[in-house]
């Protein structure tokens, strides 16, 4: 009894400050309009770069993740020197063109749509970008507990940014960008042939990570978080992060801040208002015209980095396991069945 | 046993008890006055003969009162009747006298020196028809009774949490610091505690308020028909007094709480002469957090303090001297995700005196400051942001009463401001660098007039002026922009260096004040008020609420002042000889040189905040409508408002507007409000009260669209700024107190149960949106309190 008197006390405590519940609730926000969104990059490595165009979708319809393409417009992308790089339309709204940027050029996107609507971007110096240096990728425990009242560690991996910007004349804007690929290997009881897949893994969903490394005291940068994410099977073989460092305007990183402060908004005591964020596209016939999204001119440097759990010396069991008397999943006897996997091993993938 | 056996054993006990005594009889005898009759004289001492200003009168058991003036006088109305006259005055014996009053009538009292019998005096500045002759439209004064009759959030009686009750005032919501006055901001409140003045009221994001309850005499607020002695802020004044230290003989009172515990100690320094008294609070919610099973929070932290210390002394019959100390202090964290601290230290002292029969000169200074720091806890950003407000103001007022229609006051206030905007300190393994915005001072000066004048028993009328002079001073670098265009970083073009103590910028305001009461009848009046005020020092605040740790900014060579015309006219109707109090006010507020801030402000660390804000102008309107029964076993006080707060924000040259320069609602417009309080005196010493409160939500920028790129980020797409609301806030409180008991002049104990939000409502404190993973985007809300909170609280006197 009481025991039970002084959970009850604790609750009613512990509820004073920090007993808030988040639940979800129908807003009604109807008289909303689509506005038009341009996603572009323009970087300094040879590649197909995309320009994509589509309509923002409105909320409260059911379908918020679809997106409607705009197709059928003229893009093209003009540098200060008088160049000009026709897009085409290479799939529904995306507009595709192999080329590379120059650093020290200025570039700027023109978009005229089907029913003759003109965007434009601002133009952007293209900045080399700083190397990176190896990240490190370190497993992390958190504490939590469960229902039961049993402690429980959490372990996920860590993955941190390494940069020196020291040398560098003017301290850069940074922004990086990582995604993942990791080994998924068949086993099920009596398997004949194993068949090992490689996996594209989406592990920065909605993280935004900029840098600005004026405000670093020496230039170094070392151990700054980019992400976390649960460590399980997808590091029991290998795992492959793909990271991006972008060197991007002083401009674009305030609009990254921007979207940043608006996409972590949780409704808390603290937050800032959300606001509308200016990107660096606009209608020059119209200055009213909201036009959303950024047209990216920024320097990349790209490193990958393996991991695996016999390098980290923390283990991970695979996920498909015949001797273990586990249930076995289906990808256990066909790993095709994964989204986004190949049985095809990418060429840089380590032994 | 029913009411009516009740009520004949309770006259059956206290019949003797008036037989035994003579009854004063006041008045004609054979007048024939069955409405309200008028008592009036002075309070003298029995001694000297010289008048006694400030000498409570109470009129029992109808709790009616009033404070003797500076020649002693004093004037009290009630319907014809047998009451008690109950007198007390530090350092006097307490006058206690039954009499029966049969028409006006004149009574002088004298007062002896000397020891008093141990009483419990309950105070209150409030008469019963105070609401009709008291010239001043728009103030609303809460005694400690009305405190107590409104149900207690974790069983504690709290002065901003019943200010709530209020009509045309509200809040943010649960959490939020501050309160809201008649569609004025949070920081547009002059908050005065003995003459102390207040930044941050609040303990505990907003729970508590850092007034110790059981300290408190009374609370006065002002928002309309404010005073010319008061002056700073635009839309409020709220002054709190704390009471005077028992001169006799030593006390101890606290309570026991399940978050807090308080204490207050008092006595006499020189029996009779000198009296002090010193109070504590402490929250124990960190131990708590510490035995809970959930890791965020158990690193978390939630305490506070207050020690508040008063001291009074009469030198001479005619010279008193005083002063109130306090010290508050606050660290919150949660989780690993935020932390501050906060703390404030203030001190004042008084020395007041009687110059001849019709003068009183109070001279104060009052020194104090307020720090916040805000840490960065995570990664290599670990860092401490600190800012800190020093103040030292310095008053003098006289006050004249030349006949009993006149009330002159006269004075001066010069106020020196010193703030230190940031300071930015790397933790240990930082990367960060440290920082640091150089300190920023003023000096504001304020000389002012006031005259009460009765014209005639019908009409009375407050006529005042303030005139300030604010300077802000050097060292200063202020930075030039280019001209005609919007300032930002891009167009800063050159800067000019101010020396130390030299002047950048200068401003002046002149705040007319002006109120007049016209009493139609005995049962009715109509009151208009009108006041410019101005305001020099603002809080830079860009949350969906103010918070501890926001900055406050002084007027300067880009910030211009902002000012207010208040304007309210109200019609004030009693029903039953004063015991029914009803009235209906009518409010307008133009606002200028209003300060609001551009989509994603960067307000911390930044020496061109002038790059960050948008200037505009507001307008704030409404009705408020009141009623109360104030009197008998079952009391009753029901409240509403329809009010409307907004801004508008033009483009220009040189500024980008908000909503196309439309008008918008400001963050706490909440167009309805709507209070009710139930007190149910079950028994003389058991006691129920029920308070019901409902809110329009409060505006909100919503998402109404989204966006990606590349399929890895999805980015909403808000409104216009405060589109939409959240939804309505509504919730019932009950509180049951029993007590107190025990031996009258010893120790006495009462036991308060209370339950807040007695229906689980889960009031959204804000909306917010959320995408997880191939779904859709769905809104939420946070409740901060989304449950029901009981609470037991033990208090005790001896």
């Amino acid at each position: 009894m009481q025991i039970k008197f002084q959970h009850l006390l604790l609750a009613a405590l512990t509820g004073l400050l920090f007993g808030s519940c988040i639940d979800e609730i129908r807003l009604d926000t109807g008289d909303a309009r689509q506005l038009l969104v341009v996603d572009g990059l323009l970087s300094d490595s040879l590649q197909v770069h995309d320009i994509r165009l589509n309509y923002s979708a409105l909320l409260g319809l059911g379908l918020d993740h679809i997106k409607e393409p705009v197709t059928g417009a003229t893009v093209r992308v003009l540098d200060d020197a008088g160049g000009i790089f026709d897009f085409t339309e290479t799939a529904s709204g995306v507009y595709s063109r192999l080329m590379k940027g120059e650093a020290g050029k200025a570039y700027h996107v023109e978009i005229k749509t089907a029913d003759e609507k003109t965007i434009r971007s601002t133009p952007a110096v293209l900045a080399q970008a700083p190397p990176l240096l190896p990240a490190t990728a370190k497993v992390v425990e958190e504490l939590t507990i469960s229902q039961a009242g049993t402690s429980l560690y959490d372990k996920r991996l860590a993955l941190e940014m390494n940069t020196d910007v020291s040398a560098m004349p003017e301290r850069p804007y940074l922004r990086w960008r990582a995604t993942g690929e990791y080994e998924f290997g068949e086993d099920y009881p009596g398997i004949i042939d194993r068949k090992i897949c490689y996996v594209k893994n989406t592990v920065d969903l909605n993280n935004i990570k900029v840098f600005d490394t004026n405000s670093l005291a020496d230039g170094l940068l070392f151990d700054e978080p980019l992400l976390t994410t649960k460590y399980d099977y997808r590091f029991a073989y290998m795992y492959c992060f793909h990271i991006f460092q972008y060197s991007i305007s002083e401009a674009e990183y305030q609009y990254w801040r921007d979207v940043r402060d608006n996409v972590t908004i949780d409704g808390s005591l603290f937050d800032p208002p959300p606001g509308t964020v200016t990107g660096n596209l606009y209608n020059p016939d119209d200055p009213n015209d909201q036009i959303l999204g950024y047209f990216s001119v920024a320097g990349v440097h790209y490193k990958r980095h393996f991991v695996s759990a016999a390098q980290l010396g923390v283990s991970a069991p695979p996920r498909c396991r015949s001797w273990s008397g586990q249930p076995q999943y289906s990808e256990c006897r066909d790993c095709t069945q994964i989204q986004n996997s190949s049985v095809e091993r990418p060429w840089y993938w380590e032994p | 046993m029913t009411r009516s056996t009740f009520t004949l054993l309770l006259l059956f006990f206290t019949l003797p008890l008036f037989s035994q005594q003579d009854i004063m009889e006041l008045g004609d005898k054979n007048a024939k006055n069955e409405g309200s009759v008028t008592l009036s004289g002075q309070v003298f001492d029995a001694a000297n003969g010289e008048p006694i200003p400030g000498a409570v009168l109470q009129i029992l058991p109808i709790g009616l009162s009033d404070v003797s003036r500076a020649d002693g006088s004093f004037r009290l109305t009630m319907p014809a009747g047998k009451y008690s006259i109950q007198i007390s005055f530090l350092g006097y014996e307490e006058f206690n006298a039954p009499f029966q009053i049969f028409s006006n009538a004149r009574q002088d009292f004298r007062l002896q020196t000397g020891a008093l019998k141990l009483n419990e005096v309950v105070i209150s500045d409030i008469r019963a028809d105070d609401n009709l002759t008291s010239v001043m439209a728009g103030v609303e004064q809460l005694s400690i009774e009305k405190l107590e009759r409104q149900a207690k959030f974790l069983g504690e009686m709290d002065v901003l949490r019943s200010l709530q009750s209020v009509t045309g005032v509200t809040s943010a919501g649960e959490g939020a610091a501050g309160f809201n006055v008649r569609g004025g901001n949070t920081d547009e409140n002059l908050i005065l505690m003995d003459g102390n003045l207040v930044f941050n009221p609040v303990h505990a994001l907003g729970f508590f308020s850092l007034f110790h309850p059981d300290m408190v005499q009374g609370v006065t607020l002002y928002k309309g028909g404010v005073p010319a002695r008061y002056g700073g802020r635009l839309s409020s004044v709220l002054d709190v007094k704390l009471r005077e230290g028992n001169d006799r003989q030593m006390s101890v009172q606290g309570g026991v709480g399940i978050a807090s515990s308080r204490l207050v100690l008092e006595g006499p320094i020189v029996k009779n002469k000198a009296s002090f008294i010193a109070g504590a609070r402490v929250s124990y919610v960190d131990w708590m957090l510490k035995r809970t099973r959930n890791v965020d929070l158990r690193k978390s932290q939630a305490f506070f303090y207050d020690l508040t210390a008063k001291a009074d002394a009469r030198l001479t019959p005619t010279t008193k001297i005083g002063f109130t100390a306090f010290n508050t202090h606050d660290n919150f964290q949660f989780a690993d995700e935020v932390k501050f601290e906060y703390a404030t230290t203030s001190g004042s002292v008084y020395l007041r005196q009687l110059v001849g029969k019709k003068i009183n000169l109070t001279t104060s200074v009052n020194a104090g400051q307020y720090q916040s720091n805000l840490f960065d806890i995570n990664g290599n950003d670990q860092s401490r942001f600190t800012n800190n407000i020093q103040f030292l103001r310095g008053s003098l007022i006289g006050f004249y009463q030349p006949t009993d229609a006149i009330q002159l006051e006269l004075g001066a206030e010069q106020n020196r401001y010193t703030v230190s905007p940031g300071e930015l300190n790397p933790l240990e393994n930082s990367v960060v660098k440290a920082d640091l915005l150089p300190d920023e001072q003023a000096h504001e000066t304020s000389l002012f007039l006031n005259n009460q004048w009765t014209i005639s028993d019908n009409i009375e009328l407050m006529a005042g002026v303030r005139y300030i002079f604010f300077k802000n001073l050097g060292p200063e670098r202020v930075l030039l922009y280019e001209e005609g265009v919007p300032k930002t970083e891009e167009t800063i073009r050159d800067s000019l260096q101010f020396g130390d103590g030299e002047e950048t910028a200068s401003y002046t305001g002149l705040e007319p004040r002006l109120s007049l009461r016209v009493r139609l009848s005995e049962a009715s009046s109509v009151k208009f008020g009108y006041n410019r005020s101005y305001q020099f020092f603002s809080q830079i605040s860009n949350t969906a609420s103010a918070t501890p740790i926001d900055i406050w900014q002084l007027s300067n060579y880009y910030i211009r002042p902002q000012h207010a015309d208040n304007f309210s006219i109200g019609y004030y109707r009693n029903f039953r000889e004063n015991t029914i109090q009803s009235y209906v006010t009518l409010f307008y507020r133009k606002i200028y040189q209003l300060i609001d801030y551009k989509d994603f402000a960067k307000l911390l660390l930044n020496d061109h905040i002038e790059t960050e804000l948008l200037t505009g102008q507001g307008k704030a309107y409404g009705v408020e409508m009141y009623f109360n029964k104030a009197y008998g076993q079952h009391r009753f006080e029901l409240n509403y408002t329809y009010s409307r707060t907004q801004r508008q924000i033009e483009a220009s040259a040189v500024q980008e507007g908000v909503n196309s320069g439309e008008w918008y609602p400001s963050n706490y417009d909440k167009p309805h409000n709507l209070n009710l309080n139930y007190f149910f005196q079950i028994k003389p010493n058991s006691s129920l009260s029920v308070n019901f409160t409902y809110s329009t939500g409060r505006p909100t920028t919503a998402p109404v669209s989204t966006y990606s790129t590349r399929n890895v980020l999805t980015i909403p797409v808000y409104s216009q700024r405060n589109r939409y609301r959240i939804p309505d806030y509504h919730r019932l409180d009950l509180a049951y107190t029993v007590g107190p008991w025990g031996k009258r002049d010893r120790w006495r104990n009462s036991l308060t149960f209370s339950i807040y939000n007695l229906y689980f409502r889960k009031n959204a404190f804000s909306v917010f949106f959320r995408q997880n993973p191939f779904q859709n985007v769905k809104a939420y809300r946070v409740a901060v309190l989304g449950t029901m909170f009981p609470a037991v609280t033990y208090d005790f006197k001896f």
